[in-house]
């Protein structure tokens, strides 16, 4: 009896012990958010400490940090996050951890989002922002990206606007078989990519039936929604204007089309069966090997593509690779999704905000004209020449050695500036980058006989939602899962309709209702 | 009563140096295993905002209480809890039944090979595999499975054997038994492997002076000399049962696979994406799973005791 007794004892003094290691150190005190003061005495200008997404296992030696330092006067130094998955846990560690000594995040937006509406997790840099002193970077960066980054009446971070509104994703196709292949339709030889979705399916059907081959459109595992197919089906972005109400692309009724058109390619033996456990480095090694007439890729994947024909008995991009950037829809019209928008946002945590004005002065050093030029686009005559003649920025060599990665260092984007640097040099630091830069956004848009009208997602600038930041990433989880089940599997209870009602029912409901609520508003 | 405390006091004070050595490890386990566990509170909180608060803990702490709701919410009818936990349930029992006797036989079949040098080079080319991750492993699998380009399934199709494919629901439970095979087996026979070599060989020396053969005296004498280590590690990963490999099938489940291959592990992970990372109904689910880890190790232990007269406690 007595042993029990002290067994009870034993376990109710764990208890406590417990109880009182978990109490111990706490801190009852309701945080609040901390204002950045623009009049801050930042006469000294202490060492800083940036954390970035990951850039790369060199990233120490980016020749942009000593340019930072230089043209700021504050010595900054970086740690990256890992990739992949780990890279949330790592974030929300140091979000709740509250001690770590970065004096700035650089998030991605969804990562932004998520945080910027818990209680206290960002610095409010609203007065700033609005401060005369701080007007150089207010002027930098357009006003949409700054309301993407407004919370409750308070700004929360420095946005980085996407360096361009591109084309979101073309489909490629490999020009050099398909001139090899005859047209069913009229029974000669392939000159031009097809302009429309049929004509694309019967490309694929010549290539199977004439070439042996069964893979003829790979994809990777993370592309559902190829969007010049879906654009052909009135599908033409995530979230589209419907009448001027925000629709998702699972409320279009011409996804249903898009979804029974990509099973019949799939079924017909044109889609790889295998996309699930397909990376796009697969894509690119197969497409390059001519196992696939075509794939899906963005411009910036289109080194690997080129890196790959290359390894594949020295193929050049220009001799092998075509675009199909859109398919003409039941009107006629060609329209493509089109990538915009804040892409990343840099933060000062809130625990760190006594040091915040020292980093929105570094801030807006670099976001001085001159300045950005020089991150981005390097010096004249080192990293670019003028051409008198064509009116262009021509890279040299030595621009690819230091500036192919200096992105990554942008802390906010000088928007009235970046878009011509970057289309006029950065785009043509590699070859691959130029190519499809010249063959989609510039040419695809003034065709003249297959013009394409760009379609933006107006949820690119949305600014941190409650409910809706929190369940983004699950509704699109959900939505890809389910897409691919449609597509790719025999499951007769999975529909579209049963995706709609998963995707926008339940505890998503609020978020659908939060996200639409804000467009109308707007 | 009082010659038991004698005795122990007296063992305690024979012992009590040795002991000490156990502080290190009894002190780890104290801050890492135990003083976590009071986050348990979380499962029976409303919504949690870990910023609310100077501190995380008074975060917690300080959110109102949810009650049960977190559970009712994780059982709702539309939730996919139950065919998850079936998943988990049959997957880990394939495992248990498929996997978990091989290394025996394997163990006795290496310590039965008399050549040292063969014996040695066997045995560490059987224990690499455990030493890679399940992401490496999972993308050498994948590689070789590949529905259109895996070597695999080349040597299959020349055979008219039909394909291997991961994606496929019904296959998938199949192939995580597999997987987990080839990675596990050769660790798994350290154990067994230790525990023959400690049978007294003179056991062995007297079966064959009486006439026994090789098969009986693995018979006689092996397998009953193991038999502890065969319990202790049976029980061990029955407690192991809700868990049917996270990092395996997380690397290698695709959509399609879904209905058969999610287990509660990758379960909790979407889970908690999906609510915006919602710490509350996560540990909800993370304490079902470990309160029923916690019964199935205590029946495990009793059914060992009374079957075999073999049990931890």
């Amino acid at each position: 009896m007595k042993k029990r007794g002290f067994r009870i004892l034993f376990a109710v003094a764990l208890g406590v012990l417990l109880s009182l290691g978990a109490l111990a150190g706490c801190n009852f005190k309701k945080t609040e958010i901390n204002k950045i003061d623009p009049d801050a005495d930042a006469s000294d200008k202490p060492a800083l400490k940036v954390l970035l997404p990951y850039v790369s296992d060199t990233m120490n030696s980016n020749p942009a940090i000593g340019l930072i330092n230089e043209m700021t006067g504050y010595t900054v130094s970086y740690d990256q996050l890992p990739t992949g998955a780990s890279a949330e846990s790592n974030l929300t560690g140091i979000i709740i951890d509250k001690k770590t000594d970065y004096n700035a995040l650089k998030l991605t937006k969804n990562q932004f989002n998520k945080y910027a509406v818990m209680s206290a997790a960002f610095a409010d840099i609203t007065d700033v922002v609005n401060s005369p002193k701080f007007s150089v970077m207010k002027n930098a960066i357009k006003q949409e990206a700054w309301d993407a980054v407004t919370y409750n009446g308070r700004i929360l971070g420095v946005p980085d606007s996407a360096s361009n509104d591109n084309i979101d994703k073309s489909i490629i196709i490999r020009k050099d078989i398909m001139y090899t292949l005859t047209n069913p339709d009229t029974g000669e030889k392939y000159t031009e990519v097809p302009k429309t979705f049929e004509g694309f399916k019967k490309l694929l059907q010549a290539f199977k039936a004439q070439t042996g081959k069964t893979t003829a459109f790979t994809l990777p595992s993370n592309l559902q929604v190829v969007g010049p197919i879906a654009a052909a089906f009135g599908v033409k972005q995530e979230w589209e204007d419907k009448d001027g109400e925000l629709k998702h692309m699972i409320e279009n009724p011409g996804f249903a089309d898009y979804v029974t058109q990509m099973r019949v390619l799939r079924t017909e033996g044109l889609l790889d069966g295998a996309m699930q456990t397909n990376s796009f480095a697969h894509c690119a090694q197969e497409f390059a090997k001519g196992n696939s007439i075509a794939t899906v890729s963005n411009f910036w994947e289109m080194a690997t593509v080129s890196e790959q024909l290359n390894a594949n008995g020295g193929k050049k991009m220009e001799n092998c690779v075509d675009f199909a950037y859109g398919f003409k829809d039941a009107n006629g019209n060609v329209n493509t999704w089109q990538s915009s928008g804040v892409s990343y946002v840099t933060v000062i945590p809130n625990w760190m905000a006594s040091s915040g004005i020292h980093v929105m002065h570094m801030i807006q050093e670099k976001l001085r004209d001159e300045n950005f030029v020089r991150l981005v686009a390097g010096d004249a005559g080192v990293h670019y020449n003028y051409n008198s003649i064509t009116k262009e920025y021509e890279p040299t060599a030595r621009f690819a050695q230091d500036k192919t990665s200096a992105d990554h260092f942008v802390t906010g984007t000088n928007d009235r500036i970046y878009n011509t640097w970057w289309t006029q040099v950065v785009v043509k630091g590699n070859n691959a980058y130029y190519f499809q830069w010249r063959n989609t956004n510039t040419d695809a848009f003034t065709s003249a006989d297959h013009p394409l009208t760009g379609v933006l997602n107006p949820v690119k600038f949305a600014p941190p939602l409650k409910t809706y930041s929190g369940r983004a990433a699950g509704m699109e989880d959900y939505f890809n899962t389910e897409v691919t089940k449609l597509i790719y599997g025999n499951d007769s209870s999975v529909t579209v309709e049963s995706v709609l009602a998963g995707w926008s029912g339940g505890e998503n409901a609020a978020a659908v209702k939060e996200i639409k609520d804000w467009y109308k508003n707007k | 009563m009082l010659k038991v405390r004698f005795k122990e006091r007296s063992k305690f004070k024979k012992y009590g140096s040795l002991m000490l050595f156990l502080l290190p490890a009894a002190l780890l386990a104290f801050v890492f295993c135990y003083v976590p566990m009071a986050g348990l509170i979380m499962a029976f909180k409303q919504e949690i905002d870990l910023t609310a608060y100077e501190s995380s803990v008074a975060s917690i702490i300080m959110t109102p209480w949810g009650g049960f709701s977190q559970f009712i919410k994780l059982f709702a009818a539309n939730s996919d809890f139950l065919r998850v936990l079936g998943n988990t349930l049959f997957i880990s029992v394939l495992k248990i039944v498929l996997v978990f006797p091989i290394p025996i036989f394997l163990a006795i079949l290496i310590t039965e090979v008399s050549n040292k040098a063969f014996n040695k080079a066997v045995q560490s080319v059987m224990y690499l595999p455990h030493f890679l991750s399940w992401a490496v492993v999972a993308s050498v699998f994948m590689t070789f499975m590949h529905p259109n380009t895996g070597a695999l399934n080349a040597v299959l199709g020349a055979l008219g054997l039909g394909k291997i494919d991961v994606s496929n629901a019904n296959q998938f439970p199949w192939l995580m038994v597999l997987t987990t095979g080839w990675k596990d087996i050769g660790w798994s026979a350290v154990a067994y492997i230790s525990a023959i070599l400690a049978i007294d060989t003179e056991q062995y020396e007297a079966a064959k002076i009486d006439g026994a053969g090789k098969l009986k005296q693995i018979w006689h004498i092996t397998l009953p000399g193991i038999a502890g280590t065969v319990a202790v590690l049976l029980i061990m990963r029955i407690g192991y049962l809700m868990d049917a490999g996270f990092e395996q099938i997380y690397a290698m489940l695709t959509p399609t696979a879904e209905s058969r291959g999610e287990i509660i592990g990758t379960y909790i992970y979407k889970l908690a994406i999906k609510n915006g990372g919602s710490y509350a109904l996560t540990t909800a689910a993370g304490l079902f799973n470990s309160v029923i880890s916690l019964v199935l190790v205590l029946g495990g232990n009793l059914f060992c005791k009374k079957a075999f007269h073999r049990s931890i406690w």
